[in-house]
Parts: structure tokens; C-alpha cells; sequence
């Protein structure tokens, strides 16, 4: 119930939008996601992922897109995932999630996991409205905005063309050229 | 498995297929800090007075900083020490990219290699996982299709890789190795001894999670230093321009050499800065070390003419005045080809720079030499893009060059050390000292040979309010920011070797604590004291740096250095800067003595030779040094 409250708003809600073109790649961004959420550095266990095509310099940040009508929220079995009322971030509630992992094959962006610590799924909860990411991207690649749905759709679309080339020599079609 | 951020040293000896681990303990740290510092200490205990640098007996190190693996800004960078093959000295060469922190989230600080495989081989460190493996298919492959196979190979396109191109495999004594395709360890030739020990690799992956022992502290710490980045003056252009932004400021000051340093002036400088590379449309991205806010490195692609279809990392300042100005090479595209060239293969920019701009002069003063087929015109592109390639795999009169600058002279004989830029086997970064006499007492004094990547003073020209106040708590006065007085330059040359010591041992970039000032001596003993758990002051730390730094010359002093070897190129040392006509603009002997002597004394060494005094050494916890160089007669 409270999920549809926030849907009919529709993007007036905050999400990470971002500007691949801009990432330099320094990782700043995956070091103080894993330090926020374990207390530690670890960037393989950060929220939202690098993936990098190294030959052209090109780095791509990956993160949750709070769609709408997330497919995690959708597939979960147990409504362990919900969107916040208070920053409109698909969050999971830990003591109901079962760790199945239904949610992370429903994730078109590979932008859910199931923590190896707490084992329960896990994602980008916008680390609660100020996502410390953000506030660490001196390029300004990351940025926290009113995002309308269609737009984290289009976003969304990006990271799974991103995905689906990653690691072979090609380059995904989307803007990752600096425009000065 | 520990998480905290020492990690283990780990010994691979390549003749027999071995590796050990030792830990990196607190009281290593306590006494070398970590990174360049800990090598130093290892390659003075390792490599014994004599040693052939291209022989089984030099060692091969890699090493991280304490600080790197955490969110500590330009945290990310990784030294290799050995002993040079273009000096036959004391080599650090420190390379940013993302081996570093890999390196750390692995376990490891320090990766030491002895002896010489047989066959090609590569280390692939899988976390705790250490093996070596067959190169042979990569033996040949250039540093793009080495790295791109490499990651194919392992089934993870985001591992890092460091490795030679065939400059490296070929022992060109300037060959680099190279980490993310396009970060070079390169001055002083480590590419060299990496390829005589048919080591063609190293590849990492790390997974492991690192933690600080005061977060509290550490995480108050990381904000102020936000804060101070974030209010750098100096941060902001160095983002959106490169290096290679700063050409046209300092074409102004006449120090940016041309013609091989006939002169300090380049007239068509506005042509090839890091402004047109965004004018021109040739940059595509900024790029990062890692954990770099800044980002001053460049990624650039051209779409149209006879370069078209070159992609590389680059070019960087130094890079852009050793294969475009000092060849006299106005053309942006033939300079980013020549330097995505030089990527590819493994080759030192400034090196080969320099070299090829010897030849040109070697050819305007009419010498007798194969010119094998080349116009060796000023300005021909043509030129310099081919003898890159001939360099690389050592064709025609590459074979020649790839020796070196010294060596180079001395074949081609007929007064051609007079414009041979170099001084203790090292081809001169593309500074004109002879409008920088910080520069010329660093360079001159440096370990390694004239180059600013061990101590660059850029504090010296006053050129931000950052850098004034810098040369105002040195000397007591901004009135010394000038560059052109001797007066105070060895105050200021020992304290950015401390600053510059320092900085690298904590595995850091020294764009954080010269050139940009948002780091400083009471800020990185706080970030260290909160990491590590164990109480640092700023002049524990300096003190430390200043250990280093001395035990680096004393490197040198067992292999024979003295006085004498500190010194500039011939050329600066006798000719005046020819366009700045009576302006005294010249690294005159007798000048350059008197700062040697203050220098030397400043430091509590011995006039006469150089060396380090036992009282000195003893201060600076370095008795037992003293003792061995006692043994072998080099103690004053």
C-alpha cells in the first residue's frame, strides 16, 4: 500500500542520475559506498559498480535506477521490498527478505545482491537521502535529482546495453564523449 | 587474513618459481613508512654494489602506500625501485593507474622479484592465490593487446595489469612498464630490468576489505581534506586542462625548452597545450589514477586525417614538450601519435623525446651519421613518429638511441654530448633549468638523474598563493618565490625532497602536496596516525621522508657516486638560455656549487664528496649504513 502512494507521484522523488562521460574512473564513488554499508574498503562490495573499458578510458558507474515498478520489488515473494516514503528508495526489508534471490534475477541492471554478511538482499537505498557517492564524484558524473520514470527507464536501458557489451571490444552506444 | 592496511611483502623468485610472504609490520612502518620508502630500504639490503641492473642479481619491486586502498584522495599510486640500467643508480619510478589498490585489496604492499625466469612468464595474484604463469603467447604482444589478452585470459575484464610492450622485452634502457594501458613507471629504464627478467606481467585481483583503527579520527580527517581540495586553487585547472595545461604559462616564463633545449621558448606553444585538446575536439574523456578526485590525465581519439583512427591515454606536459616542442613539432596530432606509440610499445615519452631531439641536432650541426632514410629535419613529424617504432625494436639508427642519451654520445662522438641533455645516464625532463635554479639543485642532486618526478619545486615561481605561503614557511619570505635567485634554493630543494619522500612512501600522488597544496605535512600525519593506529607527528614524518631520501644517496655512494656525478647537462652547465639575452640565464659551475655546498651542508654531508656523514646518518637511525659504508672506505 504504501509503495502505490508513491508511484502515482511519479519521479518527484530523488534518484542517482548519471553522466558516464563525466566518470573519470577514480572510484572514489565505489570506496565510500562499501565503507558506508560495511565499515570497511571494499569496493567489490559496493552498491553500485564500475564496469570499465580500460583500452579507451571509459568508465561506466552502475547504480540502482529506483525504477518504477521495480521488477525486484515485483518478484519478491515475501514484500521485502518497498519504496521509502521518506526519499523514495526501492529499500528491503531485511527481517522478512529469505535471501532467495529471485530478486536479483529479476534485476534488468545486476543492481541488487544478496549481502555476504547479513544475508539479505541488498541495494542502493540512496543511503537514506544523501547518498555519499554523490557527494564524493568531484567529476560530477554522479548527481541526486527529480528523475521522471520514463527517463530512469531510458537510464536503466543504458545499463543493461552497458552490461551485455562489457569485456568485449566493443563500446555501448550511448553519449560517453565530454561535451564542453 | 589481515584487513588492516599494512599487507604482506611478498618475495617471488623467478629463477626457481617460488614465493614467500612476510608481513609488513608496524615497526617497518615506524621505521620506512611503507612504499618508495620500505623499497629503498630493501633494494640497499638486496642488490650488492656492482650488480649488472639487467642480471639476475637486481631486484624488481612493486609496492603500495599505507594509505592506499582507502578513500584518502590520489591514494592510489604504486613506486617500482630497482637499480636503474640508464644510471646504473638508485631508481624509483612511481606510476599511478589502478594497480595499486588492487595490489592492497589482495593482501600485498610490496611485490619483490629476484633472479630471471628462463621463459616468458606473467604473476597472476588472485588474492591470497599467487602464481606464475606461461608468456610466452605474450611475449611480442604491444601493452593494449598484452593487458586486453591478459583480462580475457582470467575471465575479468576489471583486473589490473601492469606489464612491458616490446621496448621493455627489447632492454631499450628507457623502456616503461606500463599499469591500465597508459600509466608509465618509466624514467630510468624499470621497463628494461622487467624484460631482462622475462617477467612480461603482473596481474591482480583483490577482494579483500581494509580497515582504518580510528574511523572517527580518519573519517574527520578525509572531510578536512575534502574541504581543502575542494578550495585548492589550483584543483580545478587541473581537471579540466591536464598537465599539459600549464604549457602556455610556462612558455611565458621561458621555461619550456625547444630545439632540444637550444632555447626555453617554444613560438607556436598555443598550438599543442591541453587547451587545444579540447578545442581540437581531440579529447574525449578525463580520466583518473586511482581514488584521484582530480583526474588530470586526458583520454583522446582522432577522427579525421592522416593520424586518423589514434586513441590513447595522454599526452601529458612533459610528454607533449619532449615529442612535440623539443622537436620542434607544432602539430598536436603527430605528437598524440607519437605518444600513443610510445604507450603501445613501453617507451619512456620524455626519454625518447629527448633522444630523437639529440639527433635532429646532431643532424642540424651537419654531423656524419647514418641517417637511415630519415629527414631529421626540425618539425618533421614524420620523423619522430617513425623513430619511435625503430626505438622500440631497436631498427637502424633506433638501436642507436634505445642506449640512451649517454651512451648514444659517446658512439656518436664528434662533440655530441655537448647538446646529449642528460647528466648521470638520465635524459632531462623538459624543464629549462636554467631559468629554475630549484629545479637545477634538484635535478642536479637528484638520485636518479635530472628529472622533477623526485623533487619538482614548483613552489618556486610564486605561481598560486598556495605556492607563496609554501616558499614563505620554508625561508621566512614570499620575496624568494623567484626562480631565476640561487639565494634559499637548497632550503627549499630539501624540504620538497622530504615532502616529495613522504608523500610517495604513504603511496600517494605529490599533485596532493606540490603543484596543489591541499595536502601538508600535519594532514598526512593525521590520515596516517587514524589508518595505522600508531601516533604521527608532521616532523616524525618529514624526518622520515628526509631518511629516504638519504638512504637513496647512500645507495648511490656504495655504487660509487660522488660530487662529481652531481651535476646537469653539459649544455646548461655552459650555454646561456639564448632567449633571455643577458639575463644571466645559466646553470654556471661555479653557480651551481655554491648551492651544491649548501645544499650538502644543509643536509650534515661531506663537502668534498657528498657523502653522508656517520653523525648523520646515526641521527637519522641509519647507523648500520654507516657501518657498511665504513667497511668499504665511503664514510667521510
Amino acid at each position: 500500500m504504501r509503495a502505490k502512494i508513491i508511484e502515482s507521484g511519479g519521479g518527484k522523488m530523488k534518484s542517482i542520475w548519471v553522466y558516464p562521460e563525466k566518470c573519470t574512473g577514480c572510484s572514489q564513488c565505489i570506496m565510500v559506498c562499501s565503507y558506508t554499508k560495511t565499515g570497511k574498503y571494499s569496493p567489490r562490495d559496493a552498491l553500485l559498480q564500475l564496469l570499465s573499458w580500460e583500452e579507451h578510458c571509459l568508465t561506466i558507474p552502475v547504480v540502482c535506477a529506483q525504477c518504477e515498478n521495480a521488477p525486484c520489488q515485483a518478484a519478491c515473494p515475501v514484500d521485502a521490498i518497498y519504496r521509502s516514503p521518506e526519499n523514495g528508495a526501492v529499500v528491503v526489508d531485511e527481517a522478512l527478505c529469505t535471501a532467495c534471490g529471485l530478486c536479483m534475477e529479476a534485476c534488468p541492471t545486476g543492481s541488487i545482491f544478496i549481502d555476504r554478511h547479513s544475508n539479505a538482499a541488498i541495494k542502493c537505498d540512496l543511503c537514506g537521502g544523501q547518498p555519499a557517492c554523490v557527494e564524493v564524484c568531484y567529476p560530477g558524473a554522479l548527481h541526486l535529482d527529480e528523475i521522471e520514470w520514463a527517463k530512469r527507464l531510458e537510464q536503466r536501458e543504458w545499463w543493461v546495453e552497458a552490461r551485455k557489451v562489457h569485456g568485449r571490444q566493443q563500446l555501448p552506444g550511448f553519449p560517453i564523449t565530454v561535451k564542453e | 587474513m589481515r584487513d588492516d592496511l599494512l599487507g604482506d611483502v611478498l618475495y617471488v623468485d623467478l629463477r626457481t618459481g617460488e614465493a614467500r610472504r612476510e608481513p609488513f609490520t608496524i615497526d617497518l612502518l615506524k621505521g620506512y613508512i611503507g612504499g618508495r620508502g620500505y623499497s629503498a630500504r630493501l633494494l640497499w639490503d638486496m642488490v650488492k654494489p656492482g650488480t649488472d641492473p639487467l642480471g639476475p642479481e637486481n631486484v624488481l619491486i612493486f609496492s603500495a602506500g599505507p594509505l592506499t586502498g582507502t578513500a584518502v584522495p590520489c591514494s592510489g599510486r604504486t613506486s617500482v625501485t630497482c637499480k636503474s640500467p640508464a644510471t646504473g643508480f638508485y631508481l624509483k619510478s612511481n606510476v599511478g593507474g589502478g594497480f595499486g589498490g588492487d595490489l592492497k585489496y589482495s593482501g600485498y604492499s610490496h611485490v619483490v622479484f629476484t633472479g630471471c625466469s628462463e621463459k616468458p612468464v606473467y604473476l597472476w595474484l588472485d588474492d591470497e592465490k599467487v602464481e606464475l604463469r606461461d608468456a610466452s603467447h605474450l611475449w611480442g604482444k604491444d601493452v593494449l593487446e598484452t593487458t586486453a589478452l591478459m583480462k580475457e585470459e582470467l575471465g575479468d575484464p576489471e583486473i589490473k595489469v601492469a606489464c612491458i610492450g616490446p621496448a621493455g622485452e627489447n632492454l631499450v634502457s628507457f623502456a616503461a612498464i606500463m599499469t591500465s594501458n597508459y600509466n608509465a613507471a618509466a624514467r630510468g629504464g624499470p621497463g628494461a630490468v622487467m624484460g631482462s627478467k622475462r617477467l612480461k606481467a603482473i596481474a591482480v585481483r583483490g577482494t579483500k576489505a581494509l580497515g582504518v583503527a580510528c574511523p572517527v579520527a580518519f573519517g574527520q580527517c578525509l572531510k578536512d581534506t575534502w574541504k581543502a581540495l575542494r578550495t585548492d586553487s589550483g584543483v580545478p585547472r587541473s581537471h579540466k586542462y591536464g598537465t599539459s595545461g600549464g604549457i602556455a604559462t610556462l612558455n611565458e616564463l621561458h621555461l619550456a625548452p625547444s630545439y632540444n633545449f637550444q632555447q626555453g621558448y617554444f613560438e607556436e606553444a598555443d598550438k599543442i597545450g591541453g587547451q587545444q585538446l579540447i578545442e581540437g575536439g581531440y579529447l574525449k574523456r578525463r580520466v583518473a589514477c586511482y581514488s584521484c578526485p582530480l583526474g588530470c590525465h586526458r583520454y583522446v581519439e582522432i577522427d579525421q586525417g592522416k593520424y586518423h583512427g589514434t586513441f590513447s591515454g595522454g599526452p601529458e606536459y612533459e610528454t607533449v614538450q619532449a615529442l612535440g616542442s623539443g622537436c620542434g613539432v607544432s602539430n598536436i596530432e603527430a605528437i598524440i601519435k607519437a605518444n600513443s606509440l610510445c604507450n603501445r610499445y613501453g617507451l619512456d615519452t620524455i626519454s625518447t623525446g629527448s633522444v630523437i631531439q639529440w639527433l635532429m641536432e646532431c643532424h642540424q650541426r651537419g654531423l656524419s651519421f647514418d641517417h637511415d632514410g630519415l629527414d631529421l629535419s626540425w618539425g618533421n613529424d614524420e620523423a619522430v613518429v617513425e623513430l619511435v617504432k625503430r626505438i622500440a625494436f631497436r631498427e637502424g639508427v633506433g638501436d642507436l638511441l634505445a642506449k640512451g642519451l649517454k651512451r648514444a654520445a659517446e658512439q656518436m662522438g664528434q662533440d655530441s654530448y655537448k647538446w646529449a641533455i642528460q647528466a648521470k645516464g638520465l635524459e632531462q625532463s623538459r624543464v629549462e633549468t636554467r631559468s629554475a635554479y630549484g629545479y637545477a639543485l634538484a635535478f642536479a642532486v637528484n638520485p636518479r638523474g635530472p628529472d622533477h618526478l623526485m623533487t619538482e619545486t614548483v613552489a618556486e615561481f610564486g605561481l598560486s598563493p598556495e605556492a607563496r605561503e609554501v616558499i614563505r614557511s620554508i625561508t621566512g619570505s614570499e620575496e624568494y618565490a623567484n626562480s631565476h635567485l640561487i639565494e634559499k634554493r637548497a632550503e627549499i630543494v630539501r624540504w620538497h625532497e622530504d615532502i616529495y619522500a613522504l608523500t610517495e612512501c604513504l603511496g600517494m600522488c605529490v599533485f596532493t602536496s606540490t603543484g596543489k597544496y591541499f595536502m601538508n605535512p600535519e594532514r598526512m600525519a593525521e590520515l596516517l596516525s587514524a589508518a595505522v593506529g600508531e601516533h604521527f607527528d608532521a616532523e616524525r614524518l618529514m624526518a622520515l621522508g628526509r631518511k629516504i631520501v638519504t638512504l637513496e644517496k647512500c645507495f648511490n655512494v656504495r655504487e660509487g657516486a660522488t660530487r662529481h656525478d652531481d651535476t646537469l647537462p653539459w649544455r646548461l652547465m655552459h650555454e646561456e638560455q639564448r632567449d633571455l639575452p643577458g639575463r644571466d640565464a645559466i646553470n654556471s659551475p661555479e653557480k651551481m656549487s655554491k648551492m651544491l655546498d649548501e645544499y650538502y651542508a644543509l643536509h650534515g654531508w661531506d663537502k668534498e664528496t657528498s657523502w653522508p656523514t656517520r653523525d648523520t646518518l646515526e641521527a637519522l637511525d641509519l647507523s648500520d649504513v654507516a657501518d657498511q659504508l665504513e667497511s668499504i672506505g665511503k664514510l667521510p
